[in-house]
């Protein structure tokens, strides 16, 4: 190329890259990124160096993920087009600046992730997690392997949350509003952090002062709030919508603590859960789910779980024995068993106990009246007896929020205490009393403020404007407060009714701690610079108390947050946790390891005889009752505005982007209403018009409603998806009662779709989920599967080096669907939406097929993750006419984007329709700063090209390379997909097939281990775990069907 | 008739060149190597960095630089204060070094013009490559010459596969090596 | 032996032949062409306002999904090659044959062919997710190691079937042009006529030598498409019948295929023919009732060969006892514990196919105008749909029934189908009007063919 060309080539590059420069979307906030302290300590100038960087950091594929939006696409085109081009001459790509650091930051290696300890908390559960960081920046949630609760475990929530942090919909700057007499008007203007504490400190000196929170499990935050309190005589009052008082009250009065017992579902045999949706949604799923998937592994002493469900639950889909009930009968059955086991069978101390005779004498016959088979019932009894102190017995949740919900906690803990299981387990000592919520607190409150007895309001983390029904009036209550002010990080339903909103940071931008049990503490600590002007909570309180210049001066004498947060540790944390370590040392540990200490043992406890008296027989309810229950993928809905959420399927329903009633087959045939036709529930005179999903399964009384929909407030992704039916809870004598509630029906005559992944639910004879009973694998082994006899004319592919493959556990997954949220994080997978969702067109690379067996009136559910299976004889690998996806010689199935020109035809011929195509240019849908989570080590596919699984190849390639460079071999467990690190049940095994010791040959030589559609010939690098269901009866279950094999 | 004959030759005579000079036109260019690919390109970079001197007149280790290259994808360009290790002192007087010093004390730093552009569906490892014992100049040519870094080779996927197809190299040639 | 009637009818002398032949190219065109002209006009621009939003857009316009990712634009792929397939039948085989009847349809069944392909042709290049990229589906040297296409692939062999046949048949047809267009070259009063017609007859002399360096060629060309009649619909077939999916993993594909292109062909012919008899009346003296009826004939043959193909499949089904083979094709006729969301497309197919073609074993049928042009609608509506159940159907269940779903037909479906026959009638009423639309040259040595010693009757 002549000089004077290039010259002019130059030049030209010159203008395109103007042009590039204004078409690049401004990231007005990058300058907020930190990339190492060096540079978080730079002076001001730094930021616009900061953002130069951004834009093109010397890392190619990192800074064009960045700006995925377009970078990428605009170079596919530009690559078909310069191939098209190509004759007319030679084209010469744009121009890219490369700015380096000004001071290298040590930590910093450019492409290569830094992983640091945080907590993750969502109300209930703190999970230690690693979050990774490239150049600063956070892309991926893991679990912590090393974390003695949560043990590595996650939560399709917890992966999701880092979309969270991105969300474009977050406050950048406080916020003023101002009010009309009425407060019924409002205009919210922006005002800077200096005036705002002024008039902050100023209100505060008044007096007066209510500090509303979430539940606190930060000790540190909860000291800054007491000392506030101190300081301005304020009142803390905790509330959301989990509180889990019911189950604090019940232990109260049977055991005269008052906490959230530590539940050992790992230590259990036989389990017994009432509603309690301990794989799914109720208080600590991770780490249930860690424990339980424990007791599951070793067939030989598999645990027992029993569940009387009155939603379709998680954990009822798991259960080996699932009984459905609706909520009015959940304390007759925990009375029932224990009228069986201790009158009827004259088992336990209580035995000859004639007070407690006399309470359960009133259940007798339970199992009749309630219509359960009265031989499972009872032996379901005796299980719990012979299993004493290894049998668990659990209820809470929304579900068992009716009006006995205390009664029912004190049944469950008599059950608990007469069958030994207290201190074993059920740990009181190792229990988390930091979940201190109050419905009735906030009621309280809500008098107290409606008496204008409140000048300040001071909201922290809780949202009662929309997850409290508005019979608790706390709307009106509100606006007899002085003043109001939240430090919500969006401009949500309490910011509406606020004078004030101080936004909070992130927590991936803020310190903070977490006691996750008792003796446990976490740290959380920040994985970027606050991206936007916001402020800690704890920092807001400290500053306005520093203002007012009240106060210990504990308080008073920090700067930041951060600062409190140490002094608070070395003055509380590491005199008990210490072990003789320096503070620094301690403190290091702590960051590096993400918590400390261990949980207290714990031993027996008595039960107060006399809190039986309390359990009175309610007379038995005819008519529908209201079941209301979280979900897996919106929880109490807090987290509304993550659209991977909204994607997510349902585990059990497989309806995604809304919420419904859910009824049974038999109502639904009595009211005449098909899937989608809408209904309006009245529960005490309030109407809600939800669309209908028929769900096998249910007591045929119940009608089941997801909560955590119809948010008018969070963001653009979540409004109005689905509706709020926290508004169906009701006040009575002084607390909040959600299920159980008489409900009519109206059906209205409309219809509404609902976009299911999943329409057909029956596995038509075909071996697909293959299911037996523990009883029929002990007689039959690997004959519970129908083996093909299946020969080749084709020696097939030599795999030397290695020969990658995944087994994946049916018996132990859950189908908690964390691994579809994590492989959504890793893989930058798009979100499409309901609209095309109801198309098909929905873009998942790991599915979780459900599948139903047995009778409609109450099937059992069975899951199985399907993502691609990298066939050894891929069929989709033959009919690409470009050879777009071809098999590698370490025996992945390779799916080329940018050779892909999109026939769709390995689609197709794909017999598990595992192959996803980007119908649309879904990248140009990502809004700044979303671009920021996407990975960089995966492509962002533009429209038209297929793609898939690809056993996370990126993750394989930079653990190879790892031990290509400290020159050691791979071992086997290096490489872990982005699903297994998710799953908290360790059902997904990665790995090496020529390596015979790798867990996953093992797996494979299993004789529970098939691949799906054998016959086929695929020959798939997937193998599945055969399902076992420990329910003591024979065949898998009364469908013939699900025993697979040909017809 | 003979007449017409010798015509009805001459027009196809001529059909035939018109035919061959087209398809050459449409298609000959793809047999040229570097058509379409930034072969040669070397582009003027704001500081007038010459590795000739720092490399073959004062002998400086390329890691001494590009000191991650050996554990990263990437070979990353030096920041400035790497720069400024020597040229506190080495030849504070020039104009260029004076530019690099303010940028530095600014806190600010030097926007460099990428030389070598891979497309982003391309993924390359430095370091895999180093520890296999391809030396720099392999790719870069040579580098320690130039006093304007100059992109060696066309970089085209037959380029990469060339190299790896060589027997003794033992280079994977999967489609997933480079793409993914 | 028996007596044949008149290829020709009307005591024509040669020039009534030529004169009757060359009115519309050489009339000003009549009200009712204008009018359809500009009808199939109209639509063609909205059919290229379509395939450019889709091409702007992307495949997901369609109601192509997960899992059914084939769908109107490969159905109507298929149907137009389909159509295709009469002309070169005609032309090819039944020239090497000597039925010398064709001689007055061969032309115009050629130009439809031509045209159909033309209009097939586009469907499998813009259904793909990145058309810009095409180009990569044939073998050419690259920079990228080289990096060829995948043989492997029925896409692949796709590709060089239809673009063999599309060259061929175009060939074939402007070959057995050329003595016309210098017809009327010499017939042409003004001059631009005289210059384009001219340029179009390749200097054509008339002269001895020409006539055998042409019946020379018209002859291999005949022997060379005759055996892509055969070939190209077997070779599409094989898109379906290479893959694995139930109710497209079948080795009666291609002489299915081929049948019913052949059926789907004729009846576009006679639904064609009957509107140029319409169009142009002199042509009913060439085009007889005769030409017809043998035409119905072979549609009646074929349907019953599709017919007889329709139910081999759901015996092998059974035969094979492969469930998965057996419910693909119950669910197609919607037998109850099946989804059968598609059994009415199902039913339509073997309605218009099977039941309706057997109108013609009455005579009176075959040779009735009308009844022959709504059977032949019928046929191209049963056939189109043929398509759609073998392309749809199998999709939209096959092995985990997780995955089963239905097809999200839009209207951007409906326009492409609708938009294709714009671009197919645009073409072939400018062809009526700027072409012999019979073979003035082969038509007068048939003249005589049926005429008694005598002369007339």
């Amino acid at each position: 190329m002549s000089d004077t060309h290039s010259h002019h080539d130059h030049d030209h590059d010159e203008q395109e890259l103007a042009a590039k420069k204004a078409a690049r979307p401004k990231i007005e906030h990058d300058n907020k990124f930190w990339l190492s302290l060096d540079q978080y300590q730079q002076n001001p100038e730094f930021k616009k160096l900061a953002e130069t960087e951004f834009l093109s950091s010397p890392l190619k594929e990192e800074d064009d993920s960045a700006n995925e939006g377009w970078a990428r696409r605009e170079f596919l085109k530009l690559m078909g087009a310069s191939l098209a081009m190509a004759t007319a001459g030679c084209i010469r790509r744009p121009v890219e600046k490369i700015i380096p650091y000004n001071k290298q930051p040590e930590e910093v290696v450019l492409g290569v992730p830094n992983f640091y300890t945080t907590t993750y908390f969502d109300g209930s559960e703190a999970i230690g997690v690693l979050v990774k960081t490239r150049e600063g920046r956070p892309l991926k949630i893991e679990g912590n392997p090393s974390h003695p609760i949560s043990q590595g475990g996650t939560t399709a929530r917890a992966q999701a949350s880092l979309l969270g942090l991105y969300d474009p919909d977050r406050l950048r700057a406080p916020k003023k509003n101002l009010f009309n007499e009425k407060r019924s008007n409002k205009d919210g203007i922006g005002i800077s952090w200096d005036d705002m504490d002024k008039n902050i400190s100023e209100q505060l000196k008044k007096g007066a002062v209510v500090v509303l929170t979430g539940a606190l499990t930060s000790p540190a935050t909860r000291s800054v709030v007491s000392e506030f309190g101190q300081a301005f005589g304020a009142e803390h009052v905790a509330w959301e919508p989990f509180t889990h008082e019911e189950i604090r009250e019940g232990q109260k009065s049977c055991y005269g603590d008052d906490l959230v017992p530590g539940y050992r579902f790992d230590r259990a045999q036989m389990i017994v859960s009432l509603d309690a949706d301990f794989l799914g949604a109720w208080l600590t799923p991770a780490t249930f789910t860690k424990q339980f998937s424990k007791t599951r592994k070793d067939l030989g002493k598999m645990s027992r779980l029993v569940m009387f469900d009155s939603s379709y639950s998680l954990t009822g889909a798991n259960a080996d024995i699932r009984v459905r009930i609706k909520p009015s009968q959940q304390l007759d059955v925990a009375m029932g068993l224990a009228h069986e086991i201790v009158v009827n069978k004259g088992r336990s101390s209580y035995a000859g106990n004639s007070n407690a005779k006399s309470v359960l004498s009133a259940f007798a016959g339970t199992a009749k009246k309630l219509g359960i088979e009265e031989e499972l019932f009872k032996r379901i009894a005796d299980d719990l007896w012979e299993n004493k102190g290894q049998s668990l017995v659990v209820a809470g949740g929304l579900q068992t929020l009716t009006a006995d919900a205390v009664e029912l906690q004190i049944a469950v803990n008599f059950l608990n205490s007469i069958l030994e299981n207290d201190g074993k387990t059920v740990e009181g000592r190792s229990g988390n009393s930091s979940l201190k919520s109050s419905n009735k607190e906030l009621l309280a409150l809500i008098k107290n403020m409606e008496q204008g007895k409140v000048k300040t309001l001071i909201i922290h983390r809780t949202n009662p404007m929309y997850a409290l029904s508005s019979s608790a009036g706390f709307a009106e209550a509100i606006k007899k407060v002085e003043m109001v002010i939240t430090t919500s990080e969006r401009d949500d339903e309490v910011a509406q009714a606020a004078h004030y909103v101080a936004p909070d940071n992130h927590p991936m931008e803020t310190w903070s701690d977490a006691e996750v049990t008792a003796g446990v503490f976490g740290l959380q600590q920040p994985t970027i610079r606050p991206m936007y002007d916001t402020r800690s909570f704890q920092l807001s309180l400290m500053t306005w108390a520093f203002l007012a210049n009240k106060g210990p001066k504990r308080l008073l004498a920090y700067e930041t947050f951060f600062d409190y947060l140490k002094n608070y540790w070395k003055e509380e944390i590491h005199p008990k946790q210490g072990r003789g370590q320096s503070f620094d040392d301690f403190w290091n540990q702590a960051l590096q390891e993400g918590f400390v200490g261990e949980s207290v043992n714990s031993s027996a406890r008595s039960f107060r005889a006399e809190a039986l008296n309390q359990v009175k027989k309610s007379k038995d309810k005819t008519g529908y009752e209201l079941v209301l229950y979280p979900t897996i993928q919106l929880g109490d809905g807090s987290n509304n505005n993550i659209a991977w959420l909204h994607e997510l399927p349902d585990p059990v329903t497989k309806v995604c982007w809304d919420n419904y009633v859910c009824v049974s087959l038999a109502t639904s045939q009595k009211l005449k209403i098909k899937n989608g036709s809408v209904v309006q529930l009245t529960v005490n005179n309030k109407k809600i018009d939800l669309p209908v999903h028929i769900q096998p399964g249910l007591h045929d009384e119940v009608l089941a409603v997801a909560i955590g929909y119809g948010r008018t407030h969070v963001g653009r992704v979540g409004n109005g998806v689905g509706q709020n039916s926290y508004e169906l809870a009701s006040v009575s004598n002084g607390n909040l009662v959600y299920s159980g509630q008489e409900t009519q029906v109206t059906v209205l005559n409309k219809t509404y779709k609902l976009a299911q992944t999943q329409e057909h639910h029956s596995m038509e004879g075909r071996q697909i989920v293959v299911e037996a009973t523990l009883k029929d694998y002990e007689k039959k082994k690997e004959h519970i599967i129908h083996r093909h006899p299946i020969w080749s004319i084709w020696s097939g592919h030599a795999y030397n080096g290695n020969k990658w493959a995944m087994a994946v556990d049916l018996n132990s997954c859950t189908g908690c669907s964390a691994c579809v949220v994590a492989c959504q994080a890793e893989n930058n997978i798009p979100v499409v939406g309901k609209k095309y969702v109801m198309q098909g067109r929905e873009m998942h690379w790991i599915r979780i097929d459900r599948y139903y067996t047995g009778t409609p009136e109450n099937p059992s559910a069975v899951f199985q993750p399907l993502m691609c299976q990298h066939c050894d004889n891929a069929p989709c690998e033959t009919v690409c006419p470009v050879l777009a996806t071809v098999h590698t010689d370490d025996g992945l199935n390779a799916m080329v984007y940018n050779r892909c020109v999109g026939t769709r035809y390995c689609s197709n011929n794909c017999p598990y329709k595992v192959r996803r195509f980007n119908w649309f240019n879904y990248v140009k849908k990502i809004e700044k700063p979303l671009h920021l989570a996407l990975n960089p080590e995966v492509t962002v596919r533009m429209r038209g090209v297929m793609e898939k699984c690809t056993f996370c190849v990126q993750r394989i390639k930079e653990a190879k390379n790892e031990a290509r460079i400290d020159s050691r071999p791979l071992k086997d467990g290096d490489i872990k997909t982005a699903c297994q690190t998710a799953c908290p049940a360790e059902a997904i095994v990665f790995g090496d097939m020529n390596d015979s010791e790798s867990r996953v040959s093992k797996m494979f030589k299993h004789e529970r281990s098939y691949a799906l559609l054998e016959e086929w010939n695929a020959a798939p690098s997937v193998r599945y775990l055969a399902k076992i269901r420990n329910n003591g009866k024979e065949s898998a279950s009364s469908d013939p069907e699900s025993k697979g094999g040909h017809s | 008739m003979q007449h017409r004959h010798d015509v009805r030759n001459f027009g196809g005579m001529v059909f035939i060149i018109l035919f061959a000079a087209f398809s050459v036109l449409t298609t000959g260019c793809k047999f040229q190597p570097g058509w379409g690919y930034n072969k040669g390109y070397s582009p003027e970079q704001p500081i007038p960095f010459d590795h000739s001197i720092h490399v073959s007149k004062h002998n400086i280790q390329c890691q001494y630089c590009h000191n991650q290259v050996e554990r990263s994808t990437h070979s990353n360009i030096p920041a400035l204060s790497t720069c400024m290790n020597c040229h506190m002192q080495v030849k504070t007087d020039s104009p260029h070094i004076q530019k690099l010093r303010d940028a530095y004390d600014k806190g600010a730093s030097v926007e460099w013009v990428k030389v070598h552009m891979l497309p982003d569906f391309v993924r390359f490892n430095h370091a895999a490559h180093l520890k296999k014992g391809v030396n720099c100049q392999t790719c870069h040519g040579a580098i320690e010459t130039m006093s304007r870094v100059t992109q060696n080779a066309d970089l085209s996927m037959g380029w990469c596969i060339n190299c790896h197809r060589q027997p003794e190299n033992n280079a994977p040639l999967n489609c997933t090596t480079c793409h993914y | 032996m028996i007596k044949r009637n008149q290829l020709i009818i009307g005591n024509k002398s040669f020039k009534d032949i030529t004169d009757d032949i060359c009115a519309p190219v050489e009339r000003f065109p009549s009200k009712g062409w204008v009018g359809l002209f500009l009808g199939a006009k109209t639509l063609l621009i909205f059919y290229i306002f379509v395939l450019g939003m889709v091409l702007a857009n992307g495949m997901g316009l369609l109601g192509v999904n997960h899992p059914v990712a084939w769908g109107t634009m490969i159905i109507t792929f298929v149907f137009w090659i389909g159509i295709g397939h009469a002309g070169t039948l005609i032309s090819a085989i039944l020239f090497l044959f000597r039925q010398k009847w064709r001689t007055s349809v061969a032309r115009t069944a050629e130009a439809m062919t031509v045209f159909a392909v033309m209009t097939a042709g586009l469907f499998p290049l813009l259904h793909t997710g990145r058309p810009w990229l095409d180009f990569w589906l044939f073998p050419y040297p690259n920079q990228r190691g080289p990096l060829w296409v995948n043989f492997r692939s029925p896409l692949l062999w796709d590709v060089f079937a239809v673009s063999t046949y599309a060259t061929v048949s175009m060939v074939f047809w402007y070959i057995g042009l050329v003595p016309d267009f210098a017809t009327i070259k010499d017939r042409a009063k003004n001059k631009v006529r005289r210059m384009v017609y001219g340029a179009l007859s390749l200097g054509w002399k008339g002269t001895a030598r020409n006539w055998s360096h042409y019946e020379m060629l018209y002859l291999l060309l005949a022997g060379l498409s005759a055996p892509l009649v055969l070939s190209v619909h077997t070779i599409v077939s094989f898109d379906f019948s290479v893959a694995g999916l139930p109710g497209w993993h079948t080795t009666i594909f291609p002489p299915y295929f081929v049948a019913g292109a052949i059926f789907s062909g004729f009846a576009m012919v006679i639904t064609l023919m009957t509107l140029v008899r319409i169009g142009f009346p002199q042509f009913k003296d060439y085009i007889t009732i005769d030409h017809m009826e043998v035409m119905n004939k072979i549609i009646m043959t074929t349907g019953m060969m599709v017919g007889y193909a329709y139910a081999s499949e759901f015996f092998v089904a059974w035969y094979s006892g492969n469930p998965y083979e057996r419910y693909a094709f119950l669910n197609r006729a919607g037998v109850p514990g099946t989804s059968g969301d598609y059994a009415w497309s199902y039913w339509i197919m073997v309605t218009c196919n099977v039941i309706i073609p057997q109108l013609f074993w009455f005579k009176w049928a075959r040779r009735n105008i009308p009844t022959m042009f709504i059977v032949s609608i019928f046929v191209n509506i049963g056939m189109w749909f043929e398509r759609f159940v073998i392309t749809v159907t199998s999709l939209h269940n096959d092995f985990l029934p997780s995955n089963w779903g239905n097809y999200a037909w839009s209207f951007w479906d409906g326009a492409v189908l609708f938009g294709s026959f714009g671009m197919f009638l645009t073409l072939f009423l400018l062809y009526l009007r700027l072409v012999p639309a019979i073979s003035i040259a082969e038509i007068k040595p048939v003249l005589d063919v049926g005429k008694d010693k005598k002369g007339g009757h």
